[in-house]
């Protein structure tokens, strides 16, 4: 089911697999995970903790650290002067000078992904200053700029402070200055609201929408969180052990969900309107990804299990418009 | 009382620093508030520990004798007393009162001003102390960084030197280098007049001793062969705690090049207890380089290092030079104590979990 890198395009990936060789055994982390993403949309990854959403971004820019390794797979991504460059195939140089220019991340956790030695504005300096040679003063203002972008008061004495100087909130919106800081063509967050309550989080969304729209950019958002999704998404793909399940419009996905995976999924998201006595859970854990369950990855959860499930993988087939699913169900 | 006394003069000199500044960025103070109230803490942190405040003051007292000691001996070094008076060997110390003209800590050997050979020794010891660590250092911190951040078999490779280089006694691998260089070093002395009158003033001695300063220079080197091993490991251990803090991997996703995550991110972040442990170093840096001129392997005469005047005092021990081996003794120790007591307290500061109950009080004389 290979797909042509349209002018829509800013990024393909084909085939994308990583593996973790552990002492443990050979973690397949992510198989055979193909997606794309156009121009000016946001795409949700949705998925439980370890199926594998981090490690398919990561991969991306090819941050995989040893023992992992990006066994096969083709990135293709839109640079900024339109050229289209397989990312698996150029030099560590060259993707170096891509990381945080054109594919930035915002990261999952703001406490720690600020170097408490350095102060907010140093941090975005920095970014701005590996990637291009702008004046000092230059900088300092676009800091400013961006810091009062994203929402900090007194941007101008903020920028002095140290990341424990600061609240939550205040400190996932500097996160967010500095991956915004060389206007990047991919914003890749992942889990950016998970530590923040839920007020915040709301501002934050609104905010990452926003900016998403104003400046031209794309954005993958990794989540476990459905509300989210629903009120941020453009499309989503649904993960499951290191494979896309479903994807689709986030309309279609929400109507309509095809996979029992993601029926489930919905099902369990609780409802405020009703009295819930017991949660709604999937049974049965994730499987183990050192030794995957053999066909299709659900099935010892699936309540829908067939024959051909144990046996064969499903192949990822077109449902509807724009809807694909990987089930035996809909053959 | 000396404890506030301390702490007025290190705001003093902080306040000093920012008004300078001030001058320059109208707003520096608005916008480094946070940096001032830290280094403002840190003072007080320091002053309130008394041993931190003694350490300090004897290390001060040691670098200001280092400094003008040379300049200020009441005898030089290179003179020999006894030619004239066979009876100024070894004289006792005396009480002032009734020292008519004796030398007021005695005399060694040669029948030489002692407190002249201490002075003197000061300087030596003080910078040879120095520079190993500052020499030493360096190369340890770099392998450890290289090594701790890279991994696999980079890590391997210096790992295994370092080992190799541990696993020998360092001062028995001081005493090979000490017994090989000295010729060469001389060679390089002989050749080159600037370098010669570079080291000599800088051991405040005379250039014409330049065999001797081949040999201390030898000395020299060869501790800063034998020391960096204890920092590539030290280092090491902590970058490999710190590279897998989350900043981190955030600086590997916005694109920094490997140099600048270690130079700006790990390496500051690992830099306090390779600080205190360099402070305890040139204690030891002290001791080891004496004992190598205690084993002989220094300069000789006339050069005054301390551990040379021990060994050879140590001949005619106890009866005649008691004196001389209780006082250069004390000098050692002295200079050993003050570099260790600030290690101690330096621990203790840099370390913002222990000095927590400190910024407590300070938070509340503030109010």
């Amino acid at each position: 089911m290979k797909k042509e890198f349209t002018d829509k395009h800013v990024l393909m990936v084909n085939n994308l697999t990583v593996k973790f060789y552990t002492y443990a055994g050979v973690v397949h982390a992510v198989s055979k995970v193909s997606f794309e993403v156009y121009k000016n949309e946001i795409v949700a990854l949705v998925g439980e903790t370890g199926s594998g959403k981090t490690v398919t971004t990561r991969a991306i820019t090819r941050l995989i650290e040893s023992p992992g390794r990006i066994e096969e797979g083709e990135i293709l991504f839109r640079r900024r002067n339109n050229k289209i460059v397989d990312l698996m195939k150029i030099s560590d140089e060259e993707i170096r000078r891509i990381r945080g220019d054109e594919i930035a991340y915002i990261f999952q956790d703001p406490t720690s992904a600020l170097d408490p030695l350095y102060t907010i504005g140093e941090h975005i300096d920095e970014t701005i200053k590996d990637h291009r040679f702008i004046d000092k003063k230059i900088i300092r203002k676009i800091s400013i700029d961006l810091l009062r972008k994203v929402g900090i008061p007194n941007p101008e004495i903020r920028i002095k402070n140290y990341p424990h100087e600061m609240s939550g909130g205040m400190r996932q919106r500097s996160v967010i200055s500095i991956s915004l800081s060389n206007e990047p063509v991919l914003l890749i967050a992942d889990e950016p609201t998970t530590n923040l309550d839920v007020t915040i989080q709301a501002q934050i969304l609104d905010l990452l929408k926003e900016l998403v729209k104003e400046r031209g950019m794309s954005m993958i958002l990794i989540t476990h969180n459905l509300g989210i999704v629903a009120e941020v998404a453009d499309r989503v793909y649904i993960m499951y052990a290191g494979k896309i399940v479903e994807s689709g419009d986030v309309y279609k996905i929400f109507s309509r969900p095809l996979h029992p995976y993601t029926q489930m999924l919905l099902r369990a998201v609780p409802n405020p309107l009703k009295k819930i006595i017991k949660l709604e859970t999937i049974p049965g854990t994730i499987p183990s990804l050192i030794d995957p369950p053999s066909g299709c990855r659900f099935h010892p959860r699936c309540p829908f299990t067939k024959d051909i499930c144990t046996k064969q993988e499903p192949p990822m087939i077109e449902a509807e418009k724009n809807h694909y699913v990987a089930c035996w169900l809909y053959k | 009382m000396i404890r506030d006394l301390i702490y007025v003069l290190l705001e003093k000199t902080i306040d000093l620093y920012i008004k300078i500044r001030t001058r320059f960025d109208k707003e520096y103070m608005i916008k480094n508030s946070s940096r001032i109230r830290e280094w403002k803490l840190i003072a007080y942190a320091y002053s309130r520990s008394s041993i931190g405040v003694l350490g300090g003051l004897i290390v001060f007292i040691t670098i200001i004798l280092a400094v003008i000691g040379p300049l200020v001996a009441p005898q030089p070094y290179w003179v020999y007393p006894i030619m004239e008076n066979p009876e100024t060997r070894y004289l006792p110390p005396c009480i002032p009162p009734i020292c008519s003209g004796r030398p007021l800590l005695g005399t060694d050997e040669w029948g030489r001003d002692l407190l002249s050979i201490i002075l003197y020794g000061f300087r030596i010891s003080f910078v040879i102390s120095i520079v190993i660590v500052l020499l030493g250092a360096p190369i340890g911190i770099i392998l450890g960084l290289i090594s701790g951040y890279k991994g696999g078999l980079v890590d391997e490779t210096i790992m295994r030197l370092t080992d190799i280089f541990i696993s020998f006694p360092g001062l028995i691998l001081a005493i090979a280098f000490a017994s090989v260089l000295p010729q060469r070093i001389r060679e390089v002395l002989e050749a080159n007049i600037y370098l010669r009158d570079f080291f000599s003033y800088l051991f405040g001695l005379r250039p014409q001793e330049y065999g001797q300063l081949a040999a201390l220079l030898s000395v020299w080197f060869a501790m800063v062969i034998v020391w960096w091993p204890g920092y590539a490991r030290v280092v090491r251990g902590s970058v490999l705690s710190v590279r897998e803090q989350p900043f981190i991997e955030a600086a590997k996703l916005l694109g920094l090049s490997t140099w600048k995550i270690m130079t700006r991110h790990i390496l500051p972040n690992i830099i306090s207890p390779v600080l205190v442990m360099m402070t305890f170093d040139l204690a030891t840096a002290t001791l080891a380089a004496a004992a190598l001129s205690f084993l002989g392997l220094g300069p000789q005469e006339p050069v005054p290092e301390l551990g040379y005047v021990i060994s050879k005092a140590g001949n005619f021990f106890p009866e005649k030079s008691l004196h001389v081996v209780a006082i250069v003794g004390s000098v050692l120790l002295f200079i050993a104590l003050g570099w260790n007591l600030l290690g101690d307290s330096l621990r203790d500061i840099l370390d913002p979990k222990t000095r927590r109950s400190i910024e407590y009080r300070f938070e509340r004389r503030r109010r």
